[in-house]
């Protein structure tokens, strides 16, 4: 596996090869017919419907779909011609990029002279966002780009869309699953000895359920937790080195004088700034002794939160450096003395109170069809409610009653046992 | 179907004629369905009163066998999910290979808008329904994000309903309240209420003792999915249900802890904040709630009333400023140093 420094995981571990793939055979195997079939019957000059000139590979993300076709091109030896729905999404953009080469053999030789005889994919990515709001045209484009194309195309897109109906009829779908937890357990742990990273399988197994079978969500999860960023951290244990270099950190912007100092400071982070003012706020006590200082210095962390509560909502990352002179200056400003001698150990936030929680959270999006509650609401009462439910039924009923609840809500009884855990104890 | 072991859901209402004490209502509705031409809903009323359920099972009764594809429930307050976010970002980029004076330019789209409620507006109903129905719950979380709806529910109305909930309809926008028909909810009557309690009890076999539907009927707010569900938690703890029962499951020491760490904060007693903290905090209850009982806490204060004022004043202007915030433990802690400080300027 060729690696480059500075990618991040995702990028740096994408397979090239098919034998790097984890899972996805059977579609693998479907993908290898398909692309036999378009070989074989265009070199005995039969002619190809359209459904067997493209295949639709429709599956959620991060499992492997773009991924795959850049594996076996580079293994069967195509070059790939990718359209990226997200750049491009007029018909007269779909039309300009891919018609010259989808109607004849070899062309393209601009792209990759050396390459220029070699036979084509066509990747046309992302195909949901090509049937975005005013680009009816788009898909129209694509259907008759598939009836003259002489190269094999294949598209992938995330859901089922009623937009997708002529798309169907033009191609062959194939449904992609998401990953299976052994799967992901797999690579990670192959990823964490390539990177030097200790960590022990519970901590693995339960990134991988978290990831809902998304393997590239696992992945970066993994990345995270190497860097200091926290998407889960109840569970996790942090790294001992990391979070000495957190509190080193801090102690370092502490001892800035002026706001600028600091925020240069900040600069040279690598963990998740999104959640900097928390991690402030959790390690204040071994940092900040005076009272009146403290309070100072929260109100500045609050309004820090309310700004990256907008950042985040509105998506207006114009507001950003506001927030980090308000968790660096703001913060350094309010105090007039700190403890830097202290021996204190790094604290976490406690992120289980906060929409970190529920953000990425399929189970309680699976609740919700039952309960109809705001995910919040969910985790906050009714998952205390069956939690004491539960609870009352002596311990031989307790792992029946809890798989029959898993078996309704169609979630496993794993993932609902993370949940019910704080009602055990 | 299977009925499900929890007894809130076996005995959820699955039609509208289902749903206890709300005849009225729906015959209203219902009389409303006939015309196939619904106006956009505005539901208003108290938490816990069925706002939803009503919206949902009137959706479902409209648009029949089209539900599933044709109905959506947005919560306003689902957080965005990072692929919501992710898609927001993404999309909010104009590609410069587009002509106009948009061309390469950065957007900023209100995100929720975007991801969760455009999707589904922008495509026509699927089967024979004329119309979608899109419910958005707490509608008023959505703060100035609110504005982005006068033009969806006018551009898409052909072919797209909205059903508003809200409990706090001072915070909806003028503009919003003036494209709705509003429906208010009231508690339900205890008649209603009673009746369905002594229904699920025969069907399940519970043994009460004393006068269990009016004890729940008060401890839950009349609210029927939370008083089943203590049913099941109470036939599990005490085969003989009695009101005692109730009161111990039911038992909240949610306000007894904000009014210590109230008194405490304000006498200045840090050490003893810990345990009251951290009994909050484990409550799972929202900021705001606690706030709003510290509110009522703050009228028993042993204190001269001009001073209760000004504690009254911080705690209005955190709340307000909390609206946009996230994280709780830093409004918690924000909380206390300013009690603190107040406690400061009283001794
Ligand atoms: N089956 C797999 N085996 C190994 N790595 C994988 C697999 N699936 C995904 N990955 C990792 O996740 C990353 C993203 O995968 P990929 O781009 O193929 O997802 P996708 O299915 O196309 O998702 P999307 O629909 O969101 O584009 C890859 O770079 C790779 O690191
Ligand atoms: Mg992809």
């Amino acid at each position: 596996m060729k690696k480059k420094p500075d990618l991040p995981w995702i990028e740096k571990y994408r397979p090239t090869s098919e034998k790097e793939i984890k899972g996805f055979t059977t579609n693998i195997k479907k993908i290898k017919e398909f692309l036999a079939n378009f070989e074989s019957k265009q070199k005995s000059g039969k002619q190809l419907k359209s459904p067997e000139k493209a295949i639709l590979l429709e599956g959620p993300p991060g499992i492997g779909k773009t991924t795959v076709v850049y594996a076996l091109a580079n293994d069967l030896g195509y070059s790939v011609i990718e359209m990226n729905a997200s750049d491009v999404r007029t018909e007269k953009a779909i039309v300009e990029t891919l018609q010259e080469s989808i109607s004849t053999t070899d062309l393209m030789s601009f792209i990759n002279p050396k390459k220029e005889h070699r036979k084509k994919i066509i990747l046309i990515d992302e195909v949901d966002g090509i049937s975005g709001q005013s680009d009816r045209g788009g898909l129209k484009a694509i259907i008759s780009l598939i009836k003259i194309s002489k190269n094999p195309i294949i598209m992938t897109c995330n859901f089922y869309s009623t937009k997708f109906r002529g798309l169907y009829d033009a191609s062959t779908k194939i449904q992609c699953r998401s990953l299976r937890s052994v799967t992901i357990v797999n690579l990670l742990r192959e990823i964490a000895t390539k990177e030097k990273l200790t960590v022990n399988d519970t901590v693995l197994e339960a990134i991988a359920g978290n990831s809902g079978g998304d393997m590239r969500s696992a992945i970066n999860d993994l990345q995270a937790l190497a860097m200091g960023v926290f998407s889960d951290v109840e569970f996790l244990d942090l790294h001992r080195d990391i979070q000495e270099k957190i509190f080193t950190f801090l102690q370092a912007m502490f001892d800035q004088k002026t706001i600028k100092n600091a925020k240069d400071i900040l600069s040279n982070i690598d963990f998740d700034y999104k959640i900097l003012h928390q991690i402030i706020h959790a390690n204040l006590p071994g940092l900040v002794t005076q009272t009146k200082d403290l309070h100072q210095v929260i109100m500045n962390l609050v309004d820090a939160d309310t700004l990256m509560s907008r950042i985040m909502t509105r998506m207006d990352f114009s507001l950003l450096p506001y927030y980090f002179d308000l968790v660096s200056g703001g913060v350094i400003l309010s105090v007039e003395k700190h403890t830097s001698d202290s021996s204190g150990r790094f604290k976490m936030p406690n992120l289980s109170s906060l929409q970190f929680r529920y953000a990425s959270d399929a189970t309680l999006e699976e609740l919700q069809k039952y309960f109809y509650k705001s995910k919040p609401e969910i985790a906050r009462t009714i998952l205390p409610q069956i939690g004491e439910i539960i609870c009352l039924y002596n311990d031989s009923e307790k792992t029946e009653k809890l798989d029959i609840l898993a078996e309704e809500f169609g979630i496993t009884s794993l993932e609902l046992k993370k949940y019910l855990q704080d009602f055990q104890n | 179907m299977k009925d499900s072991f929890l007894l809130r859901l076996k005995y959820q209402p699955k039609t509208l004629d289902e749903i206890p004490g709300r005849e009225e209502m729906v015959k209203d509705l219902k009389e409303m369905a006939k015309s196939n031409d619904i106006p956009h809903l505005l539901f208003t009323g108290p938490k816990g009163f069925g706002k939803l359920e009503m919206a949902r099972l009137f959706a479902q009764y409209v648009l029949g066998e089209g539900y599933n594809s044709n109905c959506k429930i947005v919560y306003g307050s689902d957080p965005l999910t990072q692929a919501e976010r992710d898609e927001t970002r993404r999309l909010s980029y104009i590609p410069t290979s587009r002509v106009g004076s948009t061309a390469g330019r950065k957007f900023t789209w209100p995100a929720f808008i975007f991801s969760r409620i455009k999707p589904f507006v922008e495509l026509k109903p699927i089967s024979f329904n004329p119309y979608k129905i899109l419910i958005i719950d707490d509608f008023h979380l959505l703060s100035d994000q609110q504005q982005g709806f006068r033009r969806l529910m006018e551009r898409y109305s052909a072919y797209c309903r909205m059903i508003i909930l809200t409990d706090q309809i001072s915070s909806i926008i003028d503009p919003i309240i003036s494209r709705c028909n509003i429906v208010f909810f009231n508690q339900i009557p205890y008649s209603a209420f009673e009746a369905k309690i002594g229904e699920v009890a025969k069907q399940e076999n519970l043994k009460l003792r004393g006068n269990i539907p009016k004890t729940l009927y008060i401890a839950t707010n009349a609210n029927l999915n939370s008083a089943i569900s203590y049913l099941q938690v109470g036939s599990l703890v005490n085969p003989e249900i009695t009101p005692d029962t109730i009161y111990q499951i039911t038992k909240d020491d949610f306000q007894e802890n904000v009014g210590n760490l109230l008194r405490n904060a304000l006498s200045l007693k840090t050490n003893s904040l810990r345990i009251p903290l951290s009994n909050i905090k484990k409550s799972g209850r929202f900021f705001n709630e606690i706030i709003e009982i510290m509110g009522e806490e703050v009228y028993n204060l042993p204190i001269v009333e001009i001073k209760k004022a000004s504690i009254l004043e911080m705690l209005s202007q955190i709340d307000f400023e909390s609206v946009d915030a996230r994280s709780e433990d830093l409004l918690l802690d924000n909380l206390v140093h300013n009690l603190i400080e107040i406690g400061v300027k009283l001794t």
